[in-house]
């Protein structure tokens, strides 16, 4: 994802405007979009039935803890039931949207803006995960997060609907950025403590039953040897997300081991969407060329569907025949789906 | 590269065909291909650096240079919610298992207890993980606005007949569960602290009386 490319308009870009500004495939970061989009959608979903108690003036924090300027936000205006629902709803119905790309920069834009509001509401219900959603979000307003695979181009360029256009990845490049800041920043601050170091942090972890999801299996509970090695794999991989990620070739057995990581987390530790927001923005760094073929597969299996106007959508993304109201065949494409 | 081309009549066999080789590193056609003027690079540089410089001071511990930065870097990392604070489980996990709960009595002397929500494992943790996470908060001594607040939320919650209980006491329930090498589950015949630590008197319509520490 950041080799060389040589600069598209005569003599070499610099090694910044290499990185930030010569333009990529905008596949990644639709399947990013893709997913993020369903993220978001569970996370309001779950929120959703505790809206009225974590949000209002009836509920666990009946004033917003912060009403600086710069530290506010919509459910500072409204302390209302209506309201708090409402946002939460609305952060669902968005994430949706977002997924599909349905007027994509405005939705990303609503996405941050309800994301932060509810955080600062009650930020003594926001987790880690809840924070990285929200930055992702941040950075996901200024990408060209609709350019691929979305409604937005499906109804602008419904000829072209399964191209891929390119774009300047500065934004893409931020989203990367931020996951390898997460695993630095909590590499350094575990380097701090002596379980870590010390290599019994994870044992301490499994003794709070709060915390747990399912029951660390005894023989490795129980062991010492095991916490051991748990731990200081925990911080070796985070170490390698935040750096060897960066790298083309160890990037893939970076990625396996941190959802490995991700997945062991997710078993025995009820930290919500952690996970999950995390194993999202693995998607980030997945090759563009990669992302494209992904794209290439579903336009692929949906021309072998025997439902017609899938078939027609793969083809020319459904361009309906402004006379009959059929969908056509583009010219220059193949008619799709003989066999039927 | 495997840009998604349009084939022509005849090629591939639903009319798709991939980029290869050094043909596919090219970008697409220039329509599909936008390039920011030096203009706009210059401005997106200078957002990059600046926001990127504003995370990492976010993460400085108390230091002269934290002192020095935070004017900079404060209204940023406010304005944008980016402040990074990455202490998963760190630098040092806690080894026990804590849980709120609040005792509350009712005019009539009879009482109740109440604890935070508790979803199931498999889908209601999604839901419930917050209230743990605002219990943890609720539990620190020092976020005495909370307290109150967590009270009078309870009281309000557990109404009988209209009525307000008339005292609210938040509870500290802790234990340390066998160390690795006991051969002992974690919550095996645990062992639980109390520490009622703050309590919150009410008249029966819900108007706080006297609150202590």
């Amino acid at each position: 994802m950041t080799e060389r490319r040589p600069a598209g308009e005569g003599g070499s870009a610099s090694g910044w405007d290499a990185f930030w500004f010569e333009p990529r495939p905008t596949s990644t970061l639709a399947l990013f979009r893709i997913v993020y989009g369903l993220v978001v959608f569970l996370w309001a979903l779950a929120y959703l039935g505790d809206a009225r108690s974590l949000l209002t003036s009836g509920g666990v924090l009946p004033e917003h803890p912060d009403v600086r300027i710069l530290r506010g936000g919509l459910l500072q205006v409204s302390t209302s039931d209506v309201a708090a629902v409402a946002a939460v709803a609305g952060l669902a119905l968005v994430g949706l949207l977002l997924s599909l790309g349905v007027m994509t920069r405005a939705m990303s834009i609503l996405n941050f803006v309800l994301l932060l509001s509810i955080a600062r509401r009650n930020p003594d219900v926001i987790n880690s995960g809840d924070s990285l959603l929200r930055h992702f979000g941040f950075f996901l307003m200024f990408a060209p997060a609709g350019a691929s695979l979305s409604w937005d181009r499906w109804r602008k360029h419904r000829e072209t609907f399964w191209e891929v256009p390119w774009r300047a990845p500065w934004a893409h490049r931020l989203i990367q950025i931020q996951v390898s800041f997460l695993y630095l920043f909590s590499t350094y601050a575990k380097a701090q403590g002596p379980d870590w170091v010390g290599g019994t942090a994870l044992a301490e972890v499994w003794r709070a039953g709060d915390l747990a999801r399912f029951d660390v299996p005894l023989p490795i509970y129980d062991s010492l040897l095991m916490s051991n090695l748990a731990s200081y794999a925990t911080m070796l991989t985070e170490l390698a997300l935040a750096v060897l990620i960066w790298n083309r070739r160890a990037r893939p057995y970076v990625i396996a081991a941190g959802l490995l990581l991700h997945l062991g987390i997710e078993v025995t530790l009820a930290v919500g969407f952690f996970s999950m927001v995390a194993c999202t923005g693995y998607l980030a760094f997945v090759p563009e060329e990669r992302a494209s073929e992904v794209i290439a597969w579903i336009r692929d299996r949906m021309a072998r569907s025997r439902r017609p106007g899938l078939a027609d959508f793969a083809t020319d993304g459904g361009r309906a025949d402004p006379q009959t109201g059929d969908a056509e065949t583009a010219t220059g494409a193949v008619a799709v789906d003989s066999e039927r | 590269m495997a840009s998604i081309i349009r084939a022509p009549s005849g090629e591939g066999r639903h009319g798709l065909k991939r980029r290869e080789g050094s043909e596919a590193d090219a970008p697409p056609a220039e329509e599909e291909t936008q390039r920011l003027s030096e203009t706009a690079r210059v401005l997106i540089s200078l957002f990059v650096i600046v926001i990127l410089a504003a995370m990492a001071l976010s993460t400085l511990p108390s230091s002269r240079l934290d002192e020095v930065t935070e004017p900079y870097r404060r209204p940023i990392t406010d304005a944008t919610g980016l402040f990074q604070s990455w202490e998963l489980f760190a630098p040092d996990p806690r080894g026990s298992t804590l849980q709120l709960e609040a005792r509350l009595t009712y005019d009539d002397g009879s009482t109740r207890t109440w604890q935070p929500p508790k979803g199931d494992r498999v889908v209601g943790v999604y839901r419930t993980f917050r209230w743990r996470k605002w219990a943890n908060n609720v539990l620190v001594e020092d976020n005495t606005h909370l307290h109150r607040a967590a009270a009078l939320f309870v009281a309000s919650r557990n109404r009988r007949g209209g009525e307000y209980p008339v005292e609210v006491t938040l509870v500290r329930l802790s234990y340390s569960a066998p160390p690795p090498g006991s051969g002992r589950p974690r919550d095996h015949e645990p062992e639980w602290n109390e520490d009622a630590y703050y309590t919150l008197r009410l008249s029966t319509d819900g108007r706080p009386v006297t609150a202590e520490r």
